[in-house]
This record gives structure tokens, sequence and C-alpha cells, in this order.
């Protein structure tokens, strides 16, 4: 530092610094303009944890990250807000941003058509004319369980625009566009922004917009707390030049380096102006005092040598506790720990190279400054703690030992609420959608397997029934609901078909669809299951997580093989899986089975698996098919011949053989009056192929007839065994379990294996935002302690070998454990969390707050007796009390604003900040006075100001 | 539904007719001279290639064959596997069947639902249920080079289009469209569809190779190729039955 000083004295020497110095960060400007914005939120996920890894990998496949939800309090059957739910759907669905937007306004819908067969419309096919046209609608759309709870509210009072982010678009971009097309149009109404690209621009730009705005005044205050302390302008000027500078280095490295700037880095401005500039205060403070009795370059080299290493201690300590951010799992934080501790760095050289140049340039003189009240103030404390060292240090093992008892209650914990407020736009839309959806929180259940195998499908059902029956889960959503669907309109049941051409036929009519991307790859080896939460209670969701982790554990079968479905095994699978559909469809309407009533379902079932059935109503069904628009043979022009061959056909019962059929039909269109009618209704020239195209029409006609006939006796049965009173449910409920109970004539079940057994496998994971909160926190836990304990290593080692002492290293570190403690202790007493956010308090605390000590200790290595300690109270508390405040009030501007993150981590360092200096001031002299006499009397010497010229 | 669109590929095959030359820059006639070369055969078949392009969702190919007769049209698949056997019948525009092979059964299908993309695709019903323009559009030229026309189609007022401004770059010499430029109601360019390579008989041409860009989803685009094409080759009556789509024969 010596030979540093009596260089920097020399004039040329001087300008050749300030003209580098000044080069440098102008280069260092100009390149920081090449930096790159990184704005993806999802690089702050933690890196190697399997949780998070998961979420994101899941995500990213079936695109769960890109979906906005858009809640509307409305009436949904509302001529008006039809009308501009229409044209808002519409203008979504052109814009480049949105890939599609799916509402009640577009969504499909297909009834039986009268003539035969199905008709295919818009379920809002057109707007609602007068009062009986809406009640009509009412009861069109809330028929629709796939409908309601999704799309519409199942209290009918609000609704959900789906949009879908178009590949690639920038997630603020599509959250800008959504909004704004749906403001155009239903402005009007109370909008809710929810999904996953809402809440990540919401975090984004409030905390872009928080820095943006808060950074100037930070600043400002910063500035203004220099000017008011040292009542310098020219010093302000020239340490807030030096802070600017190391900025203009940092950020310029990182456009050299191709690194992205990222959000976090936005803070740093506020970090270095108000850590940084001290470096420049304490040499231009020291320089005052010393120009008032020394010679401008004897002054300077004193002040050099007295607090150049000093402030490079703190300087050094302040980058070591940002380095410790390199063993966070987190890029961003990595990227922003090492390149403020450039900047850090950086303003560090230039306070003692550049600011002592200018001062020679210039010709600075001494001037004076406000410091003396502050001392005033500050020596009665020292002196307390020195004489009443006892009493003072078994206060503060005591304060700390409190601290350290509250900071056990430190929770980790990620949540929503760590990211924005109870009245932040997310928020609202969360409440809006558990008060009007059930809930606005999912938990994903990742599922490898073959998903065109008709068996895995009842297999995903079965599962979903059991986890739909949890009283806190809202409800469920699968593949195998939308194969039920589309399946429904080619075989007139809802549900999952027993052949797996079937299934693979419906998925090429559901290929490309944004909502069916969400539940299974496109080669459907991979699903994923939505579980809707109907809870927000952060304690409810941790327990509800654990009891589906449970039951993906527990109730999926993993190995398994095909067996007949008339085998004991086979039937016993098949029958479960009946229970379990009926007991979901009627906890969807309202109605729990028991165990007991299970069982009673159950047996009543097996009771009823080939009930005795009149053949009449089987016939009429066969008979509207020939005579109508789907049969290869139009018997229309014959319906008495249509009578005769479906009453010969029905009356052979389920399942005959290809003999019974042919026997039946020969029988009955040989008949004279028989052939007639073919040749009078089809022609001679088809005639001949009559016979071929109805045993080619009818089997799977005459098939379905019969299963639906079981099937709905089953229903009844089912029902008056359950003990529920069919006339209150309605008929739907009784079509919906008759769809489902036709299972119970699969051919084929699955069972599970073992082992090699096996033939088909089902891998599951549990993922989800509660998962990934998790991983978060799990994150946060381990950035918190790796960090903590490198920073305090660093900053310990560091203090170690400046001061050439262990124990004075510790005694410098100590306020800043205490710091520590209390911090941590107020955040237990206070039930703030630890988060992404807060884990980054303790290494900006040890890396800043031990910068007090350092100054306090060296200035009272400089004297000796008893007056040692108000002498360094005298040179060093202003400059400290001013520091401290600065960073303060710099970092409590943060707090100001409306980024949640911001806020905590804001608060908390200025309260950190407040705290080291009062510790400090306490601590230190407590430890110091024993080991500043230990030190005497083992160094000879006391360090003095006169000796220090001639070291 | 789905399926209802599987309409449209029948009707994209009417559009590819052609005829002859225009020789002024008037674009009601311009327009009806194209109408007109569209539609002068009696009887089509085509076997097609379809290919879809979404970014981040990759690739898919149909294979299709399209037989057209009048209003009557019949699309049989035949790739991918699974959709293998799917055929479709049109009788008119309120009837249609599709037969399903893994059900063994036809199914009669009714559907306004028509501006969805057909099976994924850039093409949606709307796009290809068209073939004809002067009777629902008022043209006017916007730019003309001796060899090509630009026409800006407007709506006529009453008219139910899909979509309310169209620009047309045709060919002159044979009435033939070479580019749609698909507008909404406030300007937005929607889509765009290109038709090149064409291969005539006699005074019948079709595009070989046919493309249309989605610019509502960046980068989505269907490109449709002939692979064969026969026409006016007394297609018989009995492949537009319930029964042919139901055996194959």
């Amino acid at each position: 530092m010596r030979w540093l000083a009596r260089l920097l004295v020399r004039r040329p020497v001087a300008w050749a610094v300030v003209v580098v110095s000044l080069v440098v960060s102008a280069a260092g400007a100009v390149l920081s303009t090449q930096v790159q914005h990184d704005d993806d939120l999802l690089a702050f996920l933690p890196e190697g944890n399997e949780d998070v890894a998961a979420f994101r990998a899941i995500n990213e496949r079936f695109g769960g990250l890109e979906v906005a939800l858009v809640g509307v309090e409305a009436d949904p059957f509302d001529r008006e807000v039809l009308a501009r739910l229409k044209r808002v759907t519409k203008a979504l669905n052109d814009s480049a941003a949105v890939e599609l937007a799916l509402s009640l306004a577009n969504v499909d819908d297909f009834v039986p058509a009268p003539g035969g067969g199905i008709r295919t419309d818009y379920l809002v096919d057109e707007l609602p004319k007068d009062a009986a046209a809406q009640a009509a609608l009412r009861e069109k759309v809330m028929s629709r369980d796939l409908v309601v709870g999704q799309l519409v509210s199942p209290s009918g009072d609000g609704l959900v625009i789906y949009c879908f982010s178009a590949f690639g678009e920038d997630p603020k971009v599509f959250s800008a566009t959504v909004k704004g097309l749906v403001e155009a149009e239903l402005g009007a109404y109370p909008l809710y922004w929810g999904g996953a690209p809402f809440i990540s621009t919401y975090i984004y730009t409030t905390t872009q917009d928080d820095l943006r705005k808060l950074t100037p005044w930070a600043v400002l205050a910063v500035v203004l707390l220099v000017f008011i302390a040292f009542r310098d302008v020219f010093g302000a000027a020239l340490a807030l030049l030096s802070t600017g500078m190391g900025i203009g280095v940092s950020m310029g490295l990182m456009g050299l380096l191709g690194v992205p700037y990222n959000i976090v880095l936005s803070s740093m401005p506020v970090i270095l102006f108000s850590v940084g500039s001290a470096y420049g205060i304490h040499v231009l403070a020291r320089f005052y005092i010393l120009a008032r009795d020394h010679e401008r370059q004897e002054a300077l080299q004193l002040t050099l040598q007295a607090v150049g290493p000093t402030v490079l201690t703190a300087g050094l300590t302040t980058v070591g506790g940002l380095l410790s951010f390199l063993v966070m799992d987190i890029q961003p934080m990595r990227t922003f720990g090492l390149f403020t501790a450039v900047g850090i760095f950086a303003t560090l050289v230039f306070a003692l190279t550049f600011v002592p140049a200018v001062i020679v340039v210039l010709g600075i003189g001494p001037r004076s400054t406000a410091q003396g009240r502050i001392s005033d103030a500050l020596i009665p404390m020292v002196e307390l703690a020195q004489t009443r060292r006892g009493l003072v240090g078994v206060g503060l093992l005591l304060l700390g030992a409190l601290g350290a008892f509250y900071a056990k209650q430190v929770d980790t914990r990620m949540d929503q609420t760590a990211f924005f407020s109870p009245e932040s736009a997310p928020a609202q839309a969360d409440r809006f959608l558990l008060q009007h959806f059930g809930g606005s929180q999912y938990i994903q259940i990742h599922l490898a397997g073959d998903f065109e195998d008709p068996h895995v499908l009842r297999e995903l059902t079965r599962f979903a029934d059991e986890l739909a029956a949890h009283p806190k889960v809202a409800g469920v959503q699968h593949v195998a609901q939308v194969v039920a669907q589309t399946n429904e309109a080619m075989e007139g049941a809802r549900r999952v078909p027993d052949d797996a051409d079937k299934v693979r036929l419906l998925y090429t009519f559901l290929a490309g669809r944004p909502a069916v991307d969400q539940l299974v790859t496109r080669d459907h080896t991979e699903a994923v299951l939505h579980v809707k939460l109907g809870t927000n209670d952060i304690s409810d969701v941790e327990v509800l997580l654990s009891d589906v982790e449970k039951a993906a554990s527990r109730d999926l079968t993993r190995d398994f093989v095909v067996v007949p479905g008339d085998t004991p095994a086979g039937r016993e699978r098949l029958e479960a899986y009946a229970v379990a559909r009926v007991r979901a469809l009627l906890v969807r309407h309202g109605v729990r089975l028991d165990g007991p009533a299970q069982k009673r379902v159950r047996a009543a079932l097996d009771a009823t698996r080939i009930p005795t059935l009149p053949a009449s109503p089987v016939a009429d069904e066969l008979q509207a098919f020939l005579t109508g628009e789907e049969s290869a043979v139009d018997l229309s022009a014959a319906p008495a011949l249509a009578r005769r061959v479906a009453d010969a056909v029905a009356g052979l019962g389920p399942h005959p053989s290809e003999a019974a059929l042919e026997g039946a039909l020969d029988a009955t269109l040989s008949a004279p009056e028989a052939v007639a009618a073919l040749r009078e209704a089809l022609g001679d020239e088809d005639v001949g192929e009559a016979r071929e195209d109805l045993l080619l029409s009818l089997p799977t006609r005459l098939d379905e007839a019969w299963r639906r006939r079981i099937a709905g006796a089953r229903a009844q049965a089912a029902l008056t065994a359950a003990g529920v009173d069919v006339g209150e449910l309605g008929p739907r409920l009784v079509r919906r379990l008759t769809d489902e109970l036709e299972t119970l004539d699969a051919p084929t079940a699955m069972v599970p294996a073992a082992g090699d057994a096996a033939t088909g496998h089902l891998a599951v994971r549990v993922s989800g935002l509660p998962v990934l909160h998790r991983g978060m926190s799990q994150s946060a836990t381990h950035n918190q302690i790796y960090s903590l304990l490198l920073a305090l290593g660093l900053v310990v080692i560091i203090l170690s070998v400046t001061y050439r002492s262990v124990r004075l290293g510790l005694i410098a570190a100590s306020p800043t454990i205490l710091t520590l403690l209390l911090i941590y202790g107020g955040m237990g007493w206070l039930g703030v969390h630890l988060d992404i956010g807060t884990s980054m308090l303790a290494s900006i605390i040890i890396g800043a707050g031990v910068d007090y000590a350092v100054h306090l200790v060296s200035a009272w290595r400089e004297h000796s007796g008893p007056d040692a300690a108000t002498l360094a109270v005298r040179e060093t508390g202003p400059a400290i009390w001013t520091n401290a405040l600065m960073v303060a009030a710099g970092f409590f501007l943060l707090t100001l604003g409306e980024a949640r993150t911001l806020q905590n981590v804001g608060g908390l360092t200025a309260a950190a900040m407040l705290t080291a200096a009062i510790a400090t001031f306490l601590a230190v002299p407590v430890l110091m006075a024993r080991s500043h006499e230990a030190m005497e009397a083992q160094e000879g010497a006391p360090i003095s100001k006169d000796n220090l010229l001639e070291g | 539904m789905n399926v209802r669109t599987l309409i449209g590929s029948l009707c994209l095959a009417a559009l590819m007719s052609s005829g002859t030359a225009a020789s002024a820059a008037d674009a009601p006639a311009l327009l009806g001279q194209m109408d007109e070369s569209l539609n002068r055969w009696k009887d089509q078949y085509f076997e097609y290639e379809m290919r879809d392009t979404q970014p981040g969702k990759g690739d898919r190919t149909l294979a299709l064959n399209v037989y057209m007769k009048a209003e009557k049209r019949v699309t049989e698949f035949t790739a991918p596997a699974d959709a293998k056997g799917t055929r479709v019948l049109i009788l008119s525009d309120t009837q249609m069947y599709v037969y399903l092979p893994a059900y063994k059964k036809v199914r009669r299908v009714a559907s306004h639902v028509t501006a969805q993309g057909f099976m994924g695709t850039a093409y949606s019903q709307d796009d290809l249920a068209v073939t004809t323009y002067a009777d629902k559009y008022d043209a006017k030229v916007l730019e003309e080079s001796e060899t090509t026309a630009k026409l800006e189609l407007t709506a006529k007022p009453g008219k139910q289009v899909a979509y309310p401004k169209i620009h047309v770059v045709m060919e002159k010499e044979r009435a033939l469209p070479l580019e749609f430029t698909y507008f909404d109601d406030k300007g937005t360019k929607l889509k765009t569809e290109s038709r090149s390579d064409y291969k005539c008989d006699g005074p019948i041409c079709v595009p070989y190779v046919m493309k249309m860009e989605d610019h509502t989803t960046p980068g989505h685009a269907t490109s449709l190729t002939t692979k064969k094409w026969k026409v006016d080759s007394d297609l018989e009556d009995r492949i537009f039955t319930r029964r042919y789509i139901q055996k194959g024969r």
C-alpha cells in the first residue's frame, strides 16, 4: 500500500491512472450495450434437483407453462356476454401470439342427429334471443360435465378462457396480447389473469418496474446521506463516480463474455452504490482529516497507508460474501454473485487508485465534515460496552441465543406467497378460480406407458377416480376422458373403447389439438394426469401432495398382464373398475359412497352380470338402424321387413355365433314376401348383396344394442344397491352409468403381474407446482447453508490473514454472526419464510455487514491505551453509520414497490445493516479490549499514525 | 368434429381445374374466368400426400385418395396406419357419412363446425369448401402484369363467407389461381395458400403442389402434393354409396 501511495502522489502517474480508469470504464460502458437481457424466469429453477428437473421436463413436453387462464366474472348465458366472448375468442385465435383460445364460445359439442348418427356443432351455436332460450342454453351447457368446472363455473356465474401460447412466443408478449384483446371486449366485467404466462410476466414486470422506479430514488438517498454526512458535494460525486465506473466495468465484462443480464442483476446498482461508494468515502474522509495537518501528498500517503488495507479488507470481504453465490444451484444467482463481486472489486480498485489520483490531479485540499455529532453519540455506547463488558456481553449472548431460538423456526417454504402479495393480480386470479371453479393449483402426475392400450387408459381412469374421491381434490383431468368423449361420438357410449385400434383411430381425429397435447404426447407413450386442488392453503396442499404420492405408489398398477375378461381375475378387475366409476360419477353428483355401499354396488353388479332382459327394446334399436341413414342396406322403404329382421336377430340374444346370425337372416330374407319387399326397397341390382351387407353391418349394431340394454339394467341395479334416489339425479346420471358399465363386458382386463411375467408397464412420477415448490424449498435450504458457510469461511480467512490473527478475524466477524442470528430470529418470529429471495440474505449480510467491524477493529489497532476505543470510534464511527444508513436506505426503498421478493430482501437487508452497525459498536468493544491488551503485549508496540509513515 | 372437416379435402380438388385465357384487366371477368376454369371437369380422382409442419410438434404425413363426381365425394385414407381404411362420403352439404374400420360401422355426421383445422393441419374446411368466388365476392384489380393479375375480393353484402377479404394472384393466360391470401375483417393477414406445378389434361389443369401457411400460428404450414390424378374417367356411381365406404369395393 505504501508503494502504491508513493506512486500515486506523483502527478504524471496520477494523470495516467485517471486516464486509464476513465478509458477502461468508458470501454466497459460501450461493451455493456451489447449485453443481452435474459427474461426467462425458468432459468431461476434450481439445477440438479430431481423434483424441479421433472417439473420442468414435464411442463416443457406438455406445454403446461404456456397456458394462460382468463377468468371472467359474468353471467355466461347472457346474450351480451356471449356475443363479446365469441368476438374475443375469435380475435385471440386470429392472433399470431395465441395458438388456441378455448372458451364456451367455441367448444365443440355433439348430440344424436334426428335422422340417425351424430350432429356436431359449437356448444353455443347461436346467441339466446330471449329468456326461454337463455334458460335452455343454461340447461344444455350445465349438462356437459367436461365443460362445467372447466369453462363455466358450476354455479353458473363465471367463465374461463384458456389461451395456449404460440410456440416460442415471449410470455410477456403473449400475456400482453391476451390481456389487450380480452380487455377490449370484456373490460366492463371483473377479469382475472391466471396461469404461468401471467404469473411469470407479473413477477418479471413488477420486479423490473420496481427496480426501474426505485433504483434512482435509492441512489438519490445514498447521495443525500453522503452529502448530509460529509457536506462535500465533490466527495460525494467522486465516490459515486467511482462506483458508477465499477458498474461499467462489471457490465462491460458481461458484454465481453456474452453473459446475459438477468432480473436479479437489476438490483446491482443499488448494492454497488450503497455498499461500494463507502470505499471512496472512507478514503476521502480520512484524507480530509489528515490534510488539515499535513501537506497534500503526505496526507494522501498517510491516508492510503492508514485506510487502504482496511478498505481493501472490507472490499474483499464483500467480494467474498458475493462470491459465495457461486455454490448456489441457480444460474442467474451465480451470475449475479459473480458480476456484482466484479463490480465491487472494480469499485474497490477505483477507490484506492482513481480517487487518490483525482485528488492529486485536481489539487484537492482539506475540507471540514459534519461527523462530530455522530461520534459523540457513539462513544458512550462503546464506553458502556467496555466498562460493563460482562453485562453487555451476556446481554449480547442472550440476544444471540434468542435469535438462534427463533431462527430455528424459520420455515423453508416456497409457495405463491413468496412471489406475490395477496392483493396482486395472480393472487386474485387464484381466489377467483378457487371460489368459482373449485381450485387453481394442480398436482401433475406423469405416467409413461402405452396410452393406446385401452387397459392402460382404464387403469388411468380408475386411478383418477381414486384421487377424485379425496375430499380436497376438486377434479382430475386425463387423456382417457377425451378418448371416452370422442368414442361417444363413434360408438354412442362415453367410455374407453375395448380395442386399441379404436383408440388409435380416435387419436388421429384428436391430433394437433393443443388441449390434447397437454394430456398425452404425440406418440402416446407419456401422459399427464392433472389433479385440481380444492384448496390454496399451503398446509392442506402439503398433506394432499403426500396423499397423492402415497396413492401413486399404492393404487396404480405398474406391472400387468392382460387376461380374458371372463376369467375370475379379469372379472374381478372389471368389477373393481366399474365400482370405481360408479363411485366417481356419484361423487360428481354430490353423493359419496361409503365402504359398505361400495360392496353392495359390487354385489349388485356381479348379480346383474348377465341379466335376463326382453329382446324387444333391442329389436326397436335395430329396426331404427335398418330404416335409418347409417345402414349399408337401406330398408327405410320396407319397415315391416326391417322389423322382421330386427326381431329375428335381436332374439338371438347378445353375442350370437356367426352361424346363428346367418341362419336367422336366411330364414327371414328367404321368405317370398321378404324377397319382394327387398326388391321393392333396393331395386334388382342390390338385392343380391343385401344378405352380405347385413351380415357386415348388423353384428356391430346388435352387440352395441345388447350391451347398452344390459348396462342400463346394471346401472339401475347399482343405484338401487347404493341407496341413491335416481329420480333426483335425473336420467343424465343413469345414462353416464350405463356408458361406463358397458365396460363390464370388455373382452379383456389387466391384472397385476410381477417381474418377467408382466407384459405391460406403467411408470409414474408426481409433479406439479407443489412439488416444484418443494424442490425449490430444498434448493433454498441448500443454497442458504452452503453460501452462508462459504461466505463466513471466506470472510474469517480474509480477516485472519489481514490481521494475522484468527482471534481478531473472529472478533471482526462476531457482529455479523450476531446480526445473522438476530435477522434470522426476526424472520422466525415474524413468520417470514426462507425462499429464493431471502436465501440471498446471508451472503449479502456477511459481505456488507462485516465491513463495519473491519473498520472499527483496524482503527482500534492503530491506537493504544485507554483512549484507543474513543479514537477508533471518532475515526470510523461516522463513516460506519453513514454507510449503514446508506445501505439501509437504499434497500429500504426497495420495500416500497410491489414485488414481494424485493420487499423481503430489501426490508431484511436494511434491518440487517443497521443491526450490524449497532452490533459492531457493542460486540467489538466487549471482545476487543481484552484482545487488544494481549496483542499489544505480544507485539510490543501499539500501532499508531506516527509509525504508519515509517512502516 | 374433425371428421366433418374431411369434407374439405374433397372440395379441394374442385379448385384445381383450369381453363382459358383472360385478356383484360376486368376484375369480375377475370374472377368469373377463374371460377369457370376451376369447375370444368365431370369426375376426378386424386392421390394426395399431405404433410403438416408445426414448430415444436414435428411433422405429420397423411395420405388420401379422393373421388369426385358432381357434388359427391369420397375420401379414403391410406396413411397413417391408424387412419388407414377410414372413408368419408359426402353426398351434399348436409349428408356426410364416415366409415371407421376399427368400429366396423358407418356414422352419419352433420356439422356446422367449419373453422377448425383439418386433423390439426393448416387447412380448415372453410378453406377447402369454396369452389366458386364470383358469386360470393366483388373483385377489383390491385396489380397487373403481362402474365398475372392480383385481385382483391371483398365479400358481397349478406354473403356468409369464412374470410371477408381475399387477395388472389392469378395467371391470366389460363385463369389459374397461383396464390390466395386470406384476411379477417380488420385486415389482418390470416393465411396464405400457394398453388403451383400445374399439370393439364386438355383444358383442365390442376396444381400438383399446394401449400397453406397459417399466419395465426407462426411456422405452421401444410403442403398437399398430388401423387396421381385422373380426370373424366367415368367413375362409377356405386363408389359414392354408404355400402362402398363400408366395404371398400
